[in-house]
């Protein structure tokens, strides 16, 4: 028997208040903090191509921009295909509609040096904000020798951005970017779990015997398994709407589902397995794969395939997130706090197996144990289905309600998880209480054991 | 256990993990040679968008046709009819993959397209390059 109701100190208890702390902090800034203003689409709206070249008359939708009040200046570039340099144009009768809606016109001659330009929109406070290849000169004619007058001084008075506290503007991305803060730290807590688990079962295999060391092991996996299927879950809803596929056909992602899989193995051998010290040495055993397997397919093979996950070709952690400043202050204090409450969960998630193992033990010193309905492992919280008007949902506002819905799964997921644990966990203390005192080890009994460590199972030893 | 068990056991593991690695770290996308030596047959090609040629999208005609040009990773440009409508941000991608056939009119017929997001997720602003 183990001790499982010892009183919980106040150093762990400050570090699991500083987690929170810093979880309240990332959480807040994840939501609170604006994104950078940036185009989100050009679209060409009226055209009219003569002899002398081409007109055209350009709608272009910012997203955060503030052209009502930036007086802003439209050019276009197209890159000369013989020296690489860019041939800049500026556009002519700029009217702003509102902050984020502005029309202009260009004027193109019959022979240009490139079909495809990009465009750009500087204005005071924004700064200058772009869409590559977002105009298309359709009717004229390409060459790289055009003699195209270059209204390059349009370059030298551009105004600076004046911008206040926020996370870059990516194209594609958005304003999901704000996702970073949920769905990666979902997978370094798996790993610092995952590696708890690693330690104990290395722990069981050399020192053997206490079956302590193997509850712990568990512990961590059925925590680690959570947060590695809220990961997988909030990854999926993340790349449909920025990939354009629920489920990529990827070495980072099958790694992450296989692995997953790999750890739920792990619970279904041990549930197989009905002789305790012989289910204790082979999850051990296969406890050691399954985290080698982990930092193979995780951490070692995506740097060596394509994939579209980012953190290809380099080192798929930190350091691979070429972040921003204002990304990282918010990421790392992120990656900490779920990593402090992934920790405290196994926590309560080994007191729960300490609790249920006692109880066993105790109805087992009188006969009278019979099989109790067992917590299940874990649920998957369901998935939501593809449908036409989801399109325009989710990519609404930036692709921001793809931010809502992994939150949502997030906050869901671990809250389920919690209201199970501590349900559990209040059930279980009232079955202990209510053991007649005769079954129930004495206090001394549960304190020996828990301060000396077992005796190795070597059958050499006496 | 012996610690030269545990040894042997950790061993066996990482040989394992390395051979895991080996064995699923060959690229599974082709090139359009490749694709279109063998018309008919589904491929998949990765690439990025030629911006010399247009996009060419119609709702009016089409709403499950685009068409645009992609260079392959070998330099090899052909055509694309991706039967879908246009996805949003193309112009801007990083870079794509397609799912699809070689036809014998000389285009790449896809049914499915993922598009690569940025992964360096810091300020960008494609100011020019005579800017800096």
């Amino acid at each position: 028997m183990i001790r499982h109701n010892e009183p919980t100190s106040l150093a762990v208890k400050a570090i699991r208040a500083f987690g929170l702390v810093l979880l309240a902090y990332a959480v807040a800034m994840t939501f609170l903090v604006p994104l950078g203003p940036g185009l989100d689409k050009v679209d060409v709206m009226r055209s009219q191509i003569t002899d002398e070249g081409g007109q055209y008359e350009l709608r272009i939708t910012g997203l955060g921009t503030h052209f009502s009040t930036s007086h802003p200046t439209v050019f276009i570039a197209a890159n000369n295909i013989l020296d690489g340099k860019q041939t800049v144009l500026a556009a002519t009768q700029i009217k702003v509609a509102d902050d984020t809606h502005l029309q202009c016109k260009v004027r193109l001659p019959k022979v240009v040096p490139a079909m495809s330009w990009s465009v750009y929109v500087n204005g005071a406070g924004d700064g200058t904000v772009s869409y590559a290849n977002g105009f298309y000169a359709t009717g004229l004619e390409a060459l790289p020798k055009s003699g195209l007058k270059d209204d390059r001084d349009v370059l030298s008075n551009l105004k600076e951005a004046d911008l206040p506290f926020h996370f870059p503007f990516q194209p594609n991305i958005m304003e999901s970017i704000r996702n970073l803060m949920l769905h990666v730290p979902m997978w370094f807590t798996m790993f610092l779990l995952m590696g708890i688990s690693f330690a104990q079962s290395l722990r069981v295999l050399r020192l053997g015997g206490n079956p302590d060391r193997d509850r712990r092991a568990v512990a961590a996996v059925k925590v680690g398994l959570w947060f590695g299927v809220l990961g997988l879950l909030t990854g999926s809803l993340w790349a449909r709407w920025t990939w354009g596929a629920w489920w990529v056909d990827d070495p980072q992602l099958n790694g992450a589902f296989v692995t997953v899989m790999v750890y739920a193995g792990y619970l279904v051998l041990r549930g197989s397995i009905q002789e305790p010290k012989l289910r204790e040495r082979l999850a051990a055993v296969y406890n050691l794969f399954g985290f080698l397997l982990l930092v193979v397919l995780l951490m070692v093979l995506p740097r060596f395939t394509e994939s579209l996950h980012p953190g290809k070709g380099g080192n798929p952690a930190f350091s691979s997130y070429d972040l921003d400043s204002a990304l990282r202050v918010v990421f790392y204090p992120a990656v900490i706090g779920w990593m402090i409450l992934g920790t405290w969960m196994y926590a309560v998630a080994l007191k729960v197996e300490r609790l249920q193992a006692n109880i066993h033990e105790a109805r087992m010193r009188q006969g009278t144990w019979r099989t109790q309905g067992m917590l299940p492992a874990f649920l998957l919280p369901a998935q939501a289905t593809q449908g036409g008007q989801l399109e325009a949902l989710f990519f609404a506002n930036g692709k921001m309600p793809v931010v809502l819905g992994v939150a949502i799964i997030i906050g869901a997921g671990l809250t389920v998880w919690w209201v199970l644990h501590l349900r559990r966990l209040r059930q279980l203390h009232s079955v202990w209480d209510a053991l007649p005192s005769s079954e129930r080890p004495s206090e001394a009994e549960l304190h020996a054991s828990a301060t000396t460590p077992l005796q190795d199972a070597d059958i050499t030893k006496p | 256990m012996k610690r030269s068990h545990l040894v042997l056991l950790l061993l066996v593991a990482s040989m394992m993990g390395m051979f895991i690695s080996f064995i699923t770290s060959t690229s599974r996308s082709v090139g359009f040679d490749t694709a279109f030596a063998d018309p008919g047959v589904e491929y998949k090609v990765s690439g990025t968008l030629v911006a010399a040629h247009p996009v060419e999208y119609d709702a009016q005609v089409n709403t499950n046709l685009t068409k645009f040009h992609l260079q392959d990773k070998q330099g090899d440009i052909r055509e694309v009819w991706l039967q879908q409508s246009k996805p949003t941000g193309l112009e801007r991608s990083e870079s794509i993959d397609l799912y699809g056939y070689a036809t014998a009119e000389g285009h790449f017929h896809a049914t499915d397209m993922l598009m690569k997001c940025p992964s360096k997720y810091n300020e960008q602003n494609h100011l020019l390059e005579t800017d800096v």
